[in-house]
Order: C-alpha cells, then structure tokens, then sequence
C-alpha cells in the first residue's frame, strides 16, 4: 500500500513529466523556443540556480520515494471477527489513535510514536514514550500496560498478544 | 475513462424495473450514517478530493458488489470516540441489510464494516481508567 505523502510526491513528479513530455512533443513538431529559452539560462550565471534549484527538488523526491518503497510496509488492517452477517475489521491507524488516547490519561507521560502489529489475530503494542522527571517508572508503566490492555478490549474486541514500553526521553 | 453502469433489472409483467448500484450503495450510505456512533463515511483520497470541490455523494465510503439477486457491502466508516466498536459495526450490518432487502428485494450476502478511523470531539471527557 502506497503512503499518502508517497502518493503525493508521485502526482508533482508525474505532473513534472506530463509537462516535459508535452514540451518534448512541440520541439519534435518543430517548435524550438523552449530550447533557446534552456540555451539562455543556462549561459546566465544567476538563472541557472533555477535549474540547479528544480534538479535538487526532483532528487529530493526520487530520494523520498527510493526510500519509502524500501521501507518495511506495516499490514493496515486488525480483522477483529467474521459475523454472521459480514466481517468486522480495524484499521491499524484506527487502533494506534485509540491507543494514544489511553496514554494521553496518564498526564506524567507521552507517546512518542505508538507501532502496532498484528499477528494470528493478536495485537503487538510498542511503545516509546516521555516521563515527567521523579515519576516511578515500573509502577507507572505497568498501569499503562494495564490500561492499555483493557481499553482496547473492551473498545474493539481485538486480542492483546503484549505491550512493550521503552521510555526513551525524560521531559526537562 | 468512464465507469461502466451497472444495473439489476427486474422483469415484472408490466416492464423492466432497473436498479443501478449508485442506488444500492446510497441505501447502504444512508443506513450507515443513521447508526448512533458513526461519525462519517471514509471514502478515502477520490472522496476527500470531491468533499474538496464541494461534491458530496451519500453513497461516499461504500462498495457494492450486486450480482443476480444477492449483493456484497463494503462499508469504510470512521467511529465517534468512546463507543465500543463491535456494537456499532454490528448495528451497522443489520441496519443495512434491512435497508437494502426491504427496499430493493435483493438478498444481503454479506455486510463488511472497515473501521478506518476514530474521530475525537475537541475536549474527549470520557474517562478511560
């Protein structure tokens, strides 16, 4: 599944190439105005920049792309239970925005960035989070967990396989 | 490139009696919207697009699959926060294949609910511990 800001990237540079394609047409019909506008930029030292400038832009993107399809794709979707009357299923970004709503209860704490997976129908919850100075981590964490495990029971009816906590940062 | 249309045609002794899928897929629509604790529709990047430039279609988060007498629904649904999802997906389910049976005859093999999302009000009072 393609990501949203991938998807994005990928219209701007199609765009790009929809334009070039188009322009590449008209030169091979004969019209070379384009061309002696390309040979006066590139002999003006302070218009160049705007290629150099338009080059970064669509290394930046091809960049972006390079890396986001290399990326290990999470599964999207927590199939909860078939029905009688159809199948029921959740999302992932449904779930990690119920999960971040339990932790926001705990005031001491914040969630970095929540990572779920699912697995034999049972769900992996990482989290990694910020504490207030003088908080008792175990006993806090462990409530966390607790709270966690229960909301999302009880609010989606999807299975808790485990919670892993990684307190990563200390707020100063 | 154009969608084909796609239609059901019931032979009656007077003539044909045509139901497109659009028809189908807004009596889905409705029936989704009307369940207490679903905040909207999720018809994703095209239905975001068309919320945009001021197109809205009641029939927006939803796949039919209509074949002879039986039709597949797919629901795309954002919940409100704090109502236990497996109560409101199966509301949901029943309320759309009375809808749909009562009003076209056809039969609803199934109804799958997709559950893209949870739609937070700007204070969420709720208490979850």
């Amino acid at each position: 599944m393609v990501s949203r800001q991938s998807r994005m990237v990928i219209s701007i540079l199609s765009s790009g190439y929809l334009l070039l394609a188009v322009l590449f047409f008209n030169i091979s019909l004969g019209w070379f105005t384009p061309v002696d506008h390309f040979d006066y930029l590139l002999l003006d030292p302070h218009k160049r920049w705007v290629l150099g400038f338009i080059s970064f832009l669509v290394f930046l993107f091809s960049l972006f792309l390079l890396f986001d399809n290399l990326r290990t794709k999470q599964k999207i979707t927590a199939t909860i239970h078939q029905t009688a009357l159809g199948q029921i299923e959740i999302t992932i970004p449904a779930l990690e925005a119920l999960v971040c709503k339990a932790v926001q209860t705990f005031k001491e704490i914040d969630v970095v960035k929540p990572i779920l997976e699912l697995k034999e129908n049972k769900l992996t919850v990482v989290l990694k989070i910020k504490v207030n100075p003088d908080l008792d981590i175990p006993q806090t964490t462990a409530e966390l967990q607790h709270v966690i495990k229960d909301y999302i029971t009880e609010t989606t009816g999807t299975s808790i396989h485990t919670i892993k906590v990684e307190v990563a940062q200390i707020n100063s | 490139m154009e969608k084909e249309s796609k239609e059901k045609t019931i032979r009656t002794k007077e003539g044909t009696v045509k139901i497109s899928d659009e028809v189908v897929a807004i009596i889905a629509g409705l029936a989704t919207t009307e369940v207490k604790g679903v905040a909207g529709m999720s018809g994703g990047i095209v239905g975001g697009l068309a919320d945009f430039v001021g197109k809205k279609s009641p029939a927006k988060g939803v796949k039919v699959d209509v074949g002879d007498q039986e039709v597949t629904v797919d629901v795309y649904v954002i919940v409100e926060f704090g109502v236990r999802i497996p109560d409101v997906a199966h509301e949901i389910q029943r309320k759309v294949k009375k809808a749909i049976e009562d009003m076209t005859g056809l039969t609803v093999l199934e109804t799958n609910v997709h559950i893209q999302g949870v739609s937070f009000p700007s204070e969420a009072k709720e208490e979850i511990k």
